[in-house]
């Protein structure tokens, strides 16, 4: 935010960064390979509105994902976790496809003028242990997130971490790694 | 296309307002130099190293003469996880987090930078809002934090506490070199231009106030994307205020200017001298917001 609009108060929300989640269609190989993770579905979560428009853009995008995923066989449902927030929840076993129906949900809402309430994308894993990764909309950074009952794996997590530091643009500062506690993938 | 989150009224108030403050503050430090002795001086950066003592240590002061405990994430996990999701949507670093264990419901931020930011809610705060209001409540505290308004208040305020000084010390210590015709009649300048500009700078400090408070109204209402929960937050803590025993009314009252809504029921101040805008007229900014939004 500039000095101005500090001075006045203007509480702009950042606009969302989604070109670099399709880093994570490349790492998905070593994540195979490397560590032995499978996909086990994704999901983007973001912050309704109350406006008709955004129930148009609603409307949209469920017309989108009906189109495109009878093309590329995905799965979709749309629902509300308690926080109210909205999650479109995909599950394909073509990779690609889930990373870009994903980039197509952020940019129809985009769009629409509601980038900023995107709040990230979720791509969940199964190996020894579920692994999320989690993708920051407005900082473009993506970071893990093992949850172990109601505890983080933290070890686990800093391990991930040095592994894909090479492939995806990892968060930086820790304190950004926002835990998303019952993932509805 | 108007966005519908703006209000360039508001802005225009808030910049004519320290606009005002700011001639206020050239005018009187003119006068000081002129006809100021040392011993102005002297205060003047005396206080200066209070306000920034009492602004950098702001978290740990209001935290402490509040009784705010704070709170981790295993204690409070779905506060944490509401600020961490509201905080990753506005782009900010995350607060700490306080419960202050009292009847009253509140919330209040604090900190001297974004980064040492305090968001402390009431444990009856809590328990009276729902999840929608509660995000909306934080929401405001977190606009607070955004707009740095702990920052801009301090410093718009720092010049107004100066004058104020000046003349508690002036009557209670006379003027000093009173043998000197000029010298006393310099100090009766310096008093009296103290007086006016102490007066007319703590309405335009209120008011700025006032204004910033909208537009934390109008911030919460930006990240949450719904004014109405705000609204009906206020509508709730408002109706629970009226209902709450004087004791605690009184016992908060030296905290009014970081509260959510300040522990006085309305009637009992005029609304020019108040630091929080009237609950009606903030649910009215909101609903207008709310219409807005469908265009």
């Amino acid at each position: 935010m500039g000095f101005l609009d500090t001075l006045l108060g203007k509480g702009k929300l950042p606009k969302p960064k989604p070109d670099k989640l399709f880093a994570m269609s490349t790492a998905y190989i070593t994540l195979s390979s490397n560590l032995g993770l499978s996909s086990l579905g994704a999901g983007i979560c973001f912050k309704p509105l109350e406006a008709s428009r955004f129930q148009n853009a609603e409307l949209e995008i469920n017309q989108l994902l009906q189109q495109s995923c009878k093309e590329t066989n995905t799965l979709f449902k749309m629902s509300k976790d308690s926080y109210g927030y909205l999650w479109v929840i995909l599950n394909d076993p073509d990779f690609e496809d889930l990373v870009s129906t994903i980039y197509m949900v952020s940019e129809t809402l985009a769009d629409h003028n509601f980038g900023e309430q995107l709040l990230c994308a979720v791509f969940k894993f199964k190996g020894e242990k579920d692994v999320f990764w989690i993708y920051n909309f407005k900082q473009g950074k993506y970071y893990p997130f093992v949850p172990i009952g109601k505890q983080r794996d933290s070890s686990y997590e800093f391990r991930l971490r040095s592994i894909m530091e090479k492939e995806l643009p990892i968060e930086k500062e820790t304190e950004r790694w926002y835990p998303l506690w019952d993932i509805p993938i | 296309m108007k966005k519908w989150y703006s209000d360039y009224g508001l802005q225009a108030r808030m910049l004519l307002t320290m606009f005002l403050l700011a001639v206020l503050y050239l005018v009187f430090l003119a006068v000081i130099l002129t006809f100021g002795g040392s011993w102005t001086y002297i205060l003047i950066v005396f206080m200066m190293l209070m306000l920034f003592a009492q602004f950098f240590f702001s978290d740990k002061l209001v935290l402490w003469s509040t009784g705010g405990r704070v709170v981790t994430e295993q204690e409070e996990p779905r506060l944490h996880e509401t600020v961490s999701r509201l905080c990753a949507i506005a782009d900010l670093p995350k607060p700490q987090i306080a419960i202050v264990d009292s009847n009253v419901p509140n919330a209040f931020a604090t900190g001297r930078s974004q980064g040492s930011a305090v968001v402390a809610v009431t444990t009856s705060l809590k328990q009276k809002l729902s999840q929608p209001e509660l995000e909306a409540v934080l929401a405001h505290e977190l606009s607070h934090v955004k707009n740095r308004d702990m920052l801009v208040i301090t410093i718009a305020s720092f010049l107004s506490t100066v004058a104020a000084l000046l003349v508690r010390n002036m009557l209670f210590f006379g003027t000093g070199n009173r043998d000197d015709r000029k010298g006393a009649s310099s100090a009766i300048i310096i008093f009296v231009v103290s007086i006016v500009v102490w007066i007319i700078s703590f309405l335009l400090i209120r008011a700025l106030s006032r204004y910033r408070e909208f537009a934390a109204d109008r911030g919460s209402a930006i990240i949450t994307g719904q004014p109405s929960h705000l609204a009906s937050a206020l509508m709730t803590i408002s109706g629970a205020m009226e209902r709450v025993p004087s004791r605690d009314l009184r016992e908060v009252e030296g905290m009014n200017a970081f509260f959510i809504i300040p522990a006085i029921s309305g009637d009992s101040i005029m609304s020019l001298l108040s630091t929080h805008p009237s609950v009606e007229a903030r649910i009215r900014a909101l609903t207008e917001m709310e219409r807005r939004m469908e265009f």
